[in-house]
């Protein structure tokens, strides 16, 4: 039985992985995350040095994604998975039937997904006395900064700003990326933008009472992430005025008519 | 910027922009000359960056310049004879609007579009110069989309496309008859030049492009074009509606149709009835779109003239194949592209998936329960390695089945 510690990274878990294929141990021998007392290294000290091995890069790609996942099963399943793929089937990923391709696909739909919505659902404030200089405290399910920063620094490459997230934060200052540790919510919060306001009306005025689709706008913008968009504290409002508001306006027609 | 002065004007002109409905950023993909003040920047993939209530997405803001107009079109709540309160933005006033929303990460870009004040020429031009003052003078490197006024010259047109990511002219309504009624002063030749003349200009600036060296040429509407139609206004069929749009994509290659409920508007015209918007028609409407952009169908097989409306109870994949049982059920081993792709629960990216696999191993029943497609309704129209137990239902039945499942599966 061969016992592994806590993964820190992608590279951490590549380097091991490298060298159990080399050695071909099977998943089944491999205990992932064991963070026990006895020092257990000296087992995998006795296989081969690590080597380079050749694999697909489908597979390569799918597990950096899958890295990012906060569940830490992952790093045993992609091992499972690599293993499959070197010494039983060769095109293990096409079989989208095949319960760890299945589960290996979902978890990297769910960073997608997740990084999607962080490209979404950031909110920056600007820090008053500097202009063009913008805050943001953004809670993602798992740990994508490293993932999206690049969008954001392409996108606002002219703007000076930071992210906060509770795991881990990043700053731009026009010329270089800043990486620090986890960020705190309190100086955003506290920070009042007056853009906010024009925001929430447009927010307001765009929304189409007669069209109301609640569960809709719940599966795309799921609750969870109300809390840091400004514009959701109109929601309730809206969404209680709404039948209220059809209805006046179904009226109003009527009268019109007649 | 000033925000007392805005705050009254966003509400009025947001307000009468809410009822158009193409408004999804899509992707785009200007090509760019390097520039250390740009702003922004496009992808191929549109981002919502948020929703309303109405489960609709918000991805650009979405504002009219002006709500005032010379125009009567009955359907349309800033028509001249609607009693509404109307306002005009500043060029300046969208520009700071548009780049103080999207410094803050709320939005993709700007969706403008206006009322017709004094000529179709005139507003053309003050759209075109809002357009380009966010272009060249700020910088502004988002999404763009720029509404075509109706009537308004072509060399405008042109110039608009050199600036705006996508352009759209609204055909608004599925027919002439439709368009004479409600929007008298609008003329579809017209609209369909203009139309067409975007077509050529897009054609002829890719061509460009690919020729000549990057970044030479601004590019003309990246983004392509798209309309709207109005669904429920008249008493016109879904066919004739998805006639029309069939020939947008065919004739104009349209990127999309929008379909947009009516809804009920404050101060309506008297020939409009007065209902909910029929959003579960539109929901149909979409469905049976994508089957003719993507699924290799014809307007006549999903709405015949003889049937010239979609069935509200069932996607109309489904229901174009309960009317044809013959052709089912459909080896989901053997069966070639073309067929998977009619399969009801089966999508585009399912049948990609099924194509895969089945290269190196033969799929039964229980491996399609895995794939993520709708595999309830899906199996009474395949045939798998194994066999199904359950007999088959007779068209009736069947109908009923999916009809009722379907209803509990949607989101309405
Ligand atoms: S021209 Fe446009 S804004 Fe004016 S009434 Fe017709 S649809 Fe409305």
């Amino acid at each position: 039985m061969y016992y592994v510690d806590t993964i820190e990274s992608f590279e951490h878990w590549q380097k091991l992985a490298r060298s159990f294929i080399f050695n071909q141990i099977s998943p089944r021998d491999i205990l992932w995350n064991h963070n026990g007392q006895q020092s257990l290294w000296a087992n995998s000290n006795l296989l081969e040095p690590a080597q380079k091995i050749s694999v697909s890069r489908q597979f390569i790609h799918l597990a950096k994604t899958v890295a990012c996942h906060q569940d830490n099963e992952k790093w045993e399943l992609l091992y499972r998975v690599l293993y499959r793929i070197q010494f039983e089937k060769k095109h293990l990923l096409h079989m989208h039937h095949d319960p760890d391709v299945k589960k290996l696909l979902l978890m990297s739909k769910a960073i997608a997904r997740d990084c999607h919505k962080m490209k979404a659902f950031v909110r920056f404030k600007e820090v008053k006395k500097k202009s063009d200089c913008f805050i943001s405290w953004y809670e993602p399910d798992h740990c994508i900064l490293d993932r999206v920063t690049p969008f954001f620094k392409n996108r606002f490459a002219s703007m000076h700003w930071v992210i906060l997230t509770p795991y881990k934060s990043v700053a731009w200052n026009t010329k270089t990326l800043t990486w620090g540790g986890p960020g705190n919510s309190s100086i955003y919060t506290q920070l009042t933008d007056q853009t906010e306001e024009l925001w929430d009306i447009f927010y307001c005025s765009i929304f189409n009472p007669n069209r109301l689709k609640v569960k809709m706008m719940k599966s795309e913008m799921p609750v969870r992430f109300w809390k840091n968009l400004p514009e959701s504290k109109n929601i309730q409002s809206l969404i209680r005025n709404a039948q209220h508001e059809s209805f006046k306006m179904l009226e109003q027609s009527k009268k019109t008519k007649t | 910027m000033d925000h007392n002065r805005i705050r009254k004007k966003l509400k009025i002109l947001a307000d009468a922009a809410k009822y158009d409905a193409s408004c999804a950023s899509s992707g785009s993909n200007r090509a760019k000359k390097p520039d250390k003040n740009a702003i922004g920047d496009t992808q191929s993939m549109g981002i919502c960056h948020s929703y309303t209530p109405d489960g609709r997405c918000i991805s650009l803001l979405k504002i009219l310049m002006t709500n005032y107009c010379i125009y009567d079109c009955k359907f349309c709540i800033n028509r001249v004879s609607s009693n509404v309160q109307r306002a005009r933005f500043t060029p300046q006033e969208v520009v700071d609007l548009t780049l103080s929303f999207y410094k803050r990460n709320y939005i993709e870009g700007l969706f403008l579009s206006s009322g017709i004040i004094r000529s179709s020429d005139y507003t053309m031009e003050c759209l075109l110069n809002i357009v380009k003052a966010l272009r060249t003078q700020h910088h502004f490197n988002g999404y763009i989309h720029l509404k075509v006024i109706p009537e308004a010259s072509q060399t405008l047109i042109h110039q608009a496309g050199l600036y705006a990511d996508r352009l759209s002219a609204n055909i608004e309504l599925p027919s002439k008859q439709d368009i004479k009624q409600l929007a008298p002063e609008k003329s579809i030749t017209t609209l369909k030049s203009q139309m067409l003349g975007i077509r050529n200009d897009i054609i002829e600036s890719k061509h460009d492009y690919k020729t000549k060296k990057k970044y030479k040429l601004p590019m003309f509407a990246p983004g392509g074009q798209s309309t709207q139609m109005i669904v429920g206004a008249t008493q016109s069929h879904d066919r004739s509606i998805l006639k029309t749009s069939s020939s947008m994509y065919k004739n104009y290659n349209m990127r999309r149709v929008y379909y947009s409920a009516f809804s009920p508007i404050p101060d309506a015209h008297s020939l409009l009835s007065l209902k909910k918007p029929p959003l579960i028609r539109e929901h149909r409407l979409y469905q049976a779109d994508w089957l003719l952009r993507f699924y290799g169908f014809d307007v006549d097989e999903i709405v015949p003239e003889d049937v010239p409306d979609l069935d509200l109870n069932l996607d109309p994949k489904t229901a174009w194949a309960l009317n044809r049982r013959d052709l089912f059920p459909i080896d989901i081993n053997t069966a070639d592209k073309e067929l998977l792709l009619r399969i009801p629960g089966i999508g585009l990216r399912s049948v990609q998936k099924i194509l895969h696999i089945r290269k190196y191993h033969q799929l039964q029943h229980h491996d399609l329960k895995k794939l993520g497609l709708a595999y309830n309704r899906a199996k009474h129209f395949i045939k798998a390695k194994d066999h199904l137990k359950s007999s088959l239902l007779d068209h009736e039945q069947l109908k009923q089945h999916l009809s009722s499942e379907s209803k509990q599966m949607e989101l309405w």
